[in-house]
């Protein structure tokens, strides 16, 4: 079910209708009830995906309290490598054994060999790298006894399925989600307007900005090869406004939608595209799936311990994963490795940990040199894009081609196409840099009742009279 | 969250009903908008901007297509032998009288960029008056991807606001289907303006009758603009399967066909062969038949086609002889007559 489409609509004011009457007859049914909406909301896709989300969240169970019960510190580290195994196994197989396949094939027949290999014909199901990565906390978080596991199938199921962030997160780590499902929800009124204004906001970012931009982005890098360098400028900045709006739309709104319910959700974005450096860009874009490899991929493998080679090798090794993790195409493991490449110099001088306070904080506008650190980092993840939009390396490098080398024209044509996208993707910059201290930028529960109701109306109609409602998917559903 | 005595149902209720109140507000504020642009008269270019760039639709008719004139006919049309039904391939590639020299009386309910989507709430609603023998439907991949708004704008502002409008909004279900009918509720003075509306034609061509358009013009060589590669949405799926069963339903035999395009059109789509097939398999499982006349006839580009997908005039002469072959051959016109009825 996606979050824009009138399904939801329905479905959400009938799930916390029942989820608050039933709040008072136990915790049990909440859960219960939470768990049904849950898996009711994710197999409206398809039900068949329903079995594997099933299996991956019983397997973690079982494991983890068997985890949990061994002393033998080998045999804890058998089982956790059985968890690793089952959820990564299942994510290789529907995500990435083709990519293998295919690129063993290429590389084969880069050496004059011909290779007949098999490849499986598989839906890739929503939101697997996100459940399973959720699943993967839970038992490394047992395994490293930072967490009890949790006792009750049903609880823990829930925990896993909940929908407001299944398909596409942000990833919550089970110490921070999995406790809540223990407690009776209370309903705070002052938390749930917030959780509304958060969702108003995210909805005005996905579906104006990004499925606005998204029609001109799909345009350009199909048409490319006929597009002039402006065209081109424009089509990479309106991906980095898509996929911004998109996802941190898709955070917003699951992070208000949670408030409805009385959970709380670790937050996703924090204006990314303000940072003064990579580093800090990446203390704030998808901060989930940050600290997620940080924890269980970048500070096992040494972290920022030992020489300066090793960091440098612990933080490639990360930054490729990580790209990786989105797709099984070689334009996000290079988008990846860019990134990396980017935080190299600010590692090996000391300076990855300089900014972080929010960029001129307490004035309107920023320093020179804060200005100057935001442009040259949003040109640099600019960049990057190309390669995670591309459909392959050689599309990626035949737009950064164009992009150098054809001529730039500001004509009409270009504001009657450009223009209306451009716009709204001003709007919400302006907005989140007035708002850039705050949680998102609808957080005006202080400003004055008829400012702040005229801003709710003005985002509702604006929503109504700008968005584009063509069910234009989530990009991270993809992932 | 607070510590007190738990009343949190009744807190959420009246957090509920005050977002309910919300709404409602939002419904009136947002009515009171569209009544504003429904009626403000504004210019041109700046109506063409607003229309590009927001989800409303201004201006009393939705320009190209003939709808309004076919509609006028339609509302007092006789029962015919063959329902032509679908897109603009299907209002400008047969020829009424041409039909009818045959002793074939034909009625032509295509209109611009229409979907099965649409198709199917037309045809519940005309079916009975028109009483066909024959239904031949006539698939655009272009549309079939589609998502059937642009034919419903065009509907809506050439008719009046009828219950099968009103169900194909719900089907479609975007802001920019139900902003139209509202903005046309709204408006006022809008059934006297239809009833005085005059279509003015576009191009070079004319509104022949029984839904047909005629164009004389020669296309230029400008190549196909559209989407190259074709995905049919589920929607239209859905409702071609629906539209169907429907008129099989009622005892009415169907004929689901593709009119000729130019080959530098044809050349230009990626999997047009798998689309056919999909076709097919769809027509089959359904007990009707696809028959794409790009296998049966041979144009030339530049005399026989008006753009890069319709025909023009010399395109219907040399067309319809080969259309009514296939339709005799399978049964589904009544035997030539000497003398048209």
């Amino acid at each position: 079910m996606l979050f824009n489409s009138i399904e939801f609509v329905v479905f959400l004011p009938v799930v916390f209708a029942l989820y608050w009457l039933l709040q008072r007859r136990s915790l049990r049914w909440q859960n219960a009830l939470f768990l049904a909406a849950s898996y009711l909301f994710y197999g409206w896709w398809d039900w068949r995906f329903l079995g594997l989300l099933f299996l991956s969240s019983a397997v973690d169970f079982a494991l983890a309290n068997v985890i949990d019960k061994t002393e033998d510190q080998k045999a804890r580290k058998r089982w956790l490598i059985g968890s690793l195994v089952v959820n990564l196994g299942v994510l290789g197989l529907f995500k990435y054994f083709n990519f293998f396949i295919e690129s063993a094939a290429d590389a084969l027949h880069a050496v004059g060999l011909q290779a007949n290999l098999p490849s499986l014909r598989l839906i890739l199901p929503i939101g697997i790298s996100f459940y399973t990565f959720q699943s993967l906390s839970y038992t490394l978080d047992v395994y490293k006894r930072d967490l009890k596991p949790a006792k009750n199938l049903l609880d823990f199921l829930a925990f896993v399925s909940f929908f407001p962030h299944l398909v596409a997160g942000p990833i919550q780590r089970a110490k921070d989600l999995l406790p809540q499902f223990y407690v009776r929800r209370k309903f705070d009124p002052a938390l749930a307007a917030d959780g509304c204004r958060q969702m108003l906001w995210g909805f005005f970012k996905k579906v104006i900005v990004a499925d606005n931009a998204a029609f001109q982005v799909n345009y350009v890098f199909a048409n490319h090869a006929s597009m002039d360098g402006a065209q081109l400028a424009a089509g990479l900045f309106l991906f980095a406004m898509q996929i911004y709006g998109d996802f941190s739309g898709y955070s917003d709104i699951a992070i208000g939608c949670s408030r409805l319910f009385g959970f709380y959700l670790t937050p996703n974005f924090a204006f990314p595209y303000f940072s003064r450096d990579i580093a800090e860009f990446w203390r704030r874009w998808h901060m989930s799936l940050s600290t997620w490899f940080r924890d269980f991929l970048y500070i096992p493998l040494g972290g920022n311990r030992g020489s300066i080679p090793r960091q440098i090798f612990n933080v490639m090794v990360t930054f490729v994963v990580s790209g990786f993790w989105h797709g099984a195409n070689w334009t996000f493991i290079v988008w990846g490795f860019l990134n990396g490449l980017y935080y190299i110099p600010l590692l090996v001088t000391g300076r990855h940990r300089t900014n972080l306070d929010v960029v001129a904080q307490g004035r309107i506008f920023p320093r020179f040199g804060e200005a100057a650190g935001i442009a040259v980092t949003f040109l640099l993840t600019l960049l990057a894009w190309t390669f995670f939009r591309a459909e392959n390396l050689h599309h990626a490098f035949q737009y950064l081609g164009g992009l150098a080398s054809r001529g730039y024209g500001f004509d009409r044509e270009f504001w009657i196409r450009f223009g209306a996208p451009l716009a709204f993707s001003v709007m919400m910059l302006v907005a989140e840099w007035f708002q850039r201290e705050k949680a998102h930028a609808l957080e005006v529960a202080r400003v004055r009742p008829v400012y702040r109701w005229a801003a709710y109306y003005a985002a509702a109609v604006a929503l109504l009279l700008l968005g584009n409602f063509s069910e234009e998917m989530f990009i991270y559903f993809q992932f | 969250m607070t510590e007190n005595s738990d009343n949190s149902p009744r807190l959420a209720l009246r957090f509920a009903l005050r977002v309910l109140l919300f709404f409602a507000g939002l419904f009136a504020v947002y009515m009171v908008v569209l009544a504003v642009f429904a009626n403000v008269s504004l210019p041109r270019t700046v109506a063409a901007r607003i229309q590009k760039t927001t989800n409303l639709t201004l201006g009393v008719l939705h320009p190209g297509g003939n709808t309004l004139e076919r509609y006028r006919e339609l509302d007092h049309q006789q029962p015919v032998d063959v329902l032509f039904v679908g897109s603009s391939h299907s209002y400008r590639s047969f020829d009424p009288e041409w039909f009818a020299s045959k002793g074939v009386k034909t009625f032509n309910m295509g209109t611009t960029a229409q979907a099965p989507v649409n198709s199917y709430y037309l045809l519940e609603r005309r079916l009975d008056q028109l009483a066909p023998k024959t239904v031949v439907y006539v698939l655009f991949w272009g549309v079939m991807s589609g998502d059937g708004i642009e034919s419903f704008l065009d509907l809506s502002k050439n008719m009046a606001i009828e219950p099968e409008l009103i169900s194909m909004a719900w089907s479609i279900r975007d802001p920019r289907v139900f902003n139209a009918l509202a903005m046309k509720a709204l408006r006022f003075g809008a059934s006297a303006e239809l009833a005085k509306a005059k279509w003015v034609p576009e191009l070079d061509e004319r509104y022949v009758g029984a839904g047909y358009v005629e164009s004389n013009l020669r296309y230029d060589g400008k190549p196909y603009e559209l989407a190259t590669r074709i995905k049919i949405e589920e929607t239209q799926r859905e409702y071609l399967e629906k539209t169907i069963d429907l008129v099989k339903s009622r005892n009415i035999k169907m004929l689901l066909v593709a009119v000729p395009v130019p080959k530098s059109t044809l050349a230009s789509l990626q999997n047009y062969q798998e689309y056919r097939g999909e076709i097919r398999a769809l027509a089959g499982k359904h007990g009707v038949e696809f028959v794409d006349f790009n296998d049966l006839v041979t144009l030339k580009d530049d005399t026989h086609f008006l753009d890069f997908q319709h025909l023009n005039k010399d395109g219907v002469t040399a067309l319809s002889p080969v259309v009514y072959k296939a339709l005799s051959d399978r049964g589904l016109v009544p035997a030539e007559k000497t003398a048209a009825r």
